[in-house]
C-alpha cells in the first residue's frame, strides 16, 4: 500500500464518491461473482488434496523424521562423544 | 455525509497501520498438528515453516544451530578451566530446550482449528530444499567445525601419561592451539594432542618437552633442556615406581619411572619439530621410539578431565581436573 501524507488523505476525503454506471450489475458484478464461484471451487479442490495425504508421504514423512532427529540429536550430542587418544 | 468521509478517513488509516492480507486467490488449507510437530522434530523451526511463520522457524532454527552449541563452545575456552564442563553442559541443555519447544511451539500452532494460508513460496520442493541444506550440510558442518576448532572430547585408554592422566579418563582439548591466530602457541610442559606418525587415523596424548632448537638429554631419570636440569626431587612410591618432579619456567610435573630402571638418551629438536614423551617413561611410546613430531601434527592442547572411571568404578576425585597446570 502506498502510504499517503495526511494532506493527501483529507484532500482524498474532500472529493466525492465514485458513482458506478446503471448498467454496473450487468456488467461488472456478474462476472466478478462469476470468477469468485469458479476460484472458490477450485480452492476447494486443491486444498482437500493438500490435506490429504498418501501412504507413501507419510512413510517419506516418517523416514525424513527419523533422519532429520538422527542428525540433530548428533549435532546435540556430538561432541560429548569421546576419540581415542593414547 | 461528514459522518461518511470520517468513517472512510478511519479505514484509510487503519488500513495504512496494519494491512489485512486479501485471501482472495489464495488458498487456506488445515494443518496437521502431527505433520507439525515431526517435522519440527526433525528440524527445529520445520514445523513452524509448514505453519507458515517463516520468520518465527528462522530464528528458531538459528537459535538452536548456531547459538546453543557453537556460541556456549567458544565461550567456554574464554572462561576458566573449571567451567569448561558445565558450560558445554548447558549448551546441550539451551539446545534440548529449543528442540522440544521448537516441537511444542508448532503443534500448538497447527492444533489452533483455523484454516491458514497456504503461501506461495510452502512448496514441497521448498520443504525437501530447506531440510537437505539445513540437516544435511549446515548441522554437520557446524559440529564438524567445533570438534576441529574449537573443543573435543577424548577418551584415554594407555597408561602412557600416568600418573597426570590416567587410563578411564576422558578430557577436553582446546582444538584453538598451535594455529594462525590461535591464543595458545606450543609450550614446553603441554599436554598435547597430537596425529600419531605412523597411523594417521589414531590420536596420540603426550606432554611437549621440547621445542624447535632445543637440546634434550634424559640421562638416568633426570632431564636436561638445554644443558640445564629440567627435573629435582624423586620419589620412592609403594608400588614399586619413582615419581620424578620435572620443571619448566612456569609448570611442573610428575614423571614416572619404574624403581631402578635407567635410560640414556639425546638429541637436537630439528626446525618446525618438537619432542614429545610420555609421563610414563617406562611404559609410553613417544619421541624416543617414533622420532620428532612436525608442529602442524600438534591438534589439540588437553584442558580437563570431564569424566573419569576405572574397574573400580568412577573417580570422583579426577572430575573437573585441570590438565593445563600439571
Amino acid at each position: 500500500m502506498t502510504h499517503k501524507t495526511e494532506a493527501e488523505i483529507l484532500a482524498l476525503l474532500e472529493t466525492d464518491l465514485v458513482h458506478a454506471p446503471v448498467d454496473f450489475s450487468q456488467r461488472i458484478s456478474a462476472k466478478i461473482q462469476h470468477n469468485a464461484s469458479t476460484e472458490s471451487a477450485d480452492q476447494h479442490i486443491e486444498a482437500a488434496a493438500h490435506n490429504s495425504y498418501s501412504w507413501w508421504q507419510w512413510l517419506a514423512m516418517v523416514g525424513g523424521s527419523v533422519l532429520g532427529m538422527t542428525q540433530v540429536a548428533r549435532f546435540i550430542f556430538g561432541y560429548w562423544l569421546s576419540v581415542a587418544a593414547t | 455525509m461528514l459522518a461518511n468521509k470520517q468513517q472512510r478517513h478511519d479505514d484509510f488509516r487503519a488500513d495504512q497501520r496494519e494491512p489485512v492480507n486479501s485471501t482472495h486467490n489464495q488458498q487456506t488449507v488445515r494443518r496437521l498438528p502431527a505433520i507439525a510437530a515431526l517435522m519440527s522434530a526433525s528440524l527445529p523451526g520445520f514445523g513452524q515453516l509448514y505453519n507458515g511463520q517463516l520468520n518465527r522457524g528462522a530464528w528458531i532454527f538459528m537459535i538452536f544451530a548456531a547459538i546453543c552449541i557453537p556460541l556456549t563452545a567458544a565461550i567456554a575456552l574464554w572462561l576458566p578451566v573449571s567451567l569448561t564442563a558445565p558450560m558445554l553442559l548447558l549448551g546441550v541443555m539451551l539446545a534440548v530446550v529449543v528442540w522440544v519447544y521448537s516441537i511444542v511451539d508448532a503443534w500448538r500452532s497447527a492444533s489452533d482449528g483455523t484454516n491458514a494460508l497456504l503461501r506461495p513460496w510452502q512448496t514441497s520442493s521448498l520443504y525437501v530444499s530447506v531440510f537437505v541444506l539445513c540437516n544435511l550440510i549446515v548441522l554437520p558442518t557446524l559440529a564438524l567445525s567445533v570438534r576441529t576448532f574449537l573443543v573435543a572430547p577424548f577418551s584415554i585408554p594407555s597408561h602412557s601419561m600416568n600418573p597426570t592422566v590416567l587410563a578411564g579418563d576422558f578430557i577436553f582439548a582446546n582444538m584453538a592451539y598451535n594455529c594462525p591466530g590461535c591464543a595458545h602457541r606450543v609450550k614446553r610442559g603441554d599436554i598435547a594432542i597430537l596425529v600419531n606418525p605412523n597411523n594417521r587415523n589414531l590420536f596420540y596424548i603426550k606432554r611437549v618437552i621440547g621445542l624447535p632448537g632445543d637440546e634434550i638429554n634424559i640421562n638416568n631419570q633426570q632431564l636436561f633442556i638445554n644443558g640445564n636440569p629440567a627435573s629435582d626431587t624423586t620419589e620412592e612410591t609403594t608400588a614399586g615406581t619413582v615419581l620424578v618432579r620435572e620443571y619448566t619456567d612456569d609448570r611442573s610435573w610428575s614423571a614416572q619411572w619404574r624403581s631402578g630402571s635407567s635410560m640414556d638418551f639425546s638429541t637436537t629438536v630439528e626446525p618446525g619439530h618438537v619432542l614429545v614423551l610420555g609421563d610414563n617413561r617406562d611404559e609410553s611410546e613417544d619421541s624416543r621410539q617414533f622420532g620428532q613430531v612436525p608442529l602442524a601434527d600438534l591438534k589439540g592442547l588437553a584442558r580437563k578431565v570431564w569424566f573419569s572411571r576405572s574397574d573400580n568404578g568412577i573417580r570422583w576425585n579426577r572430575i573437573g581436573l585441570d590438565l593445563t597446570q600439571r
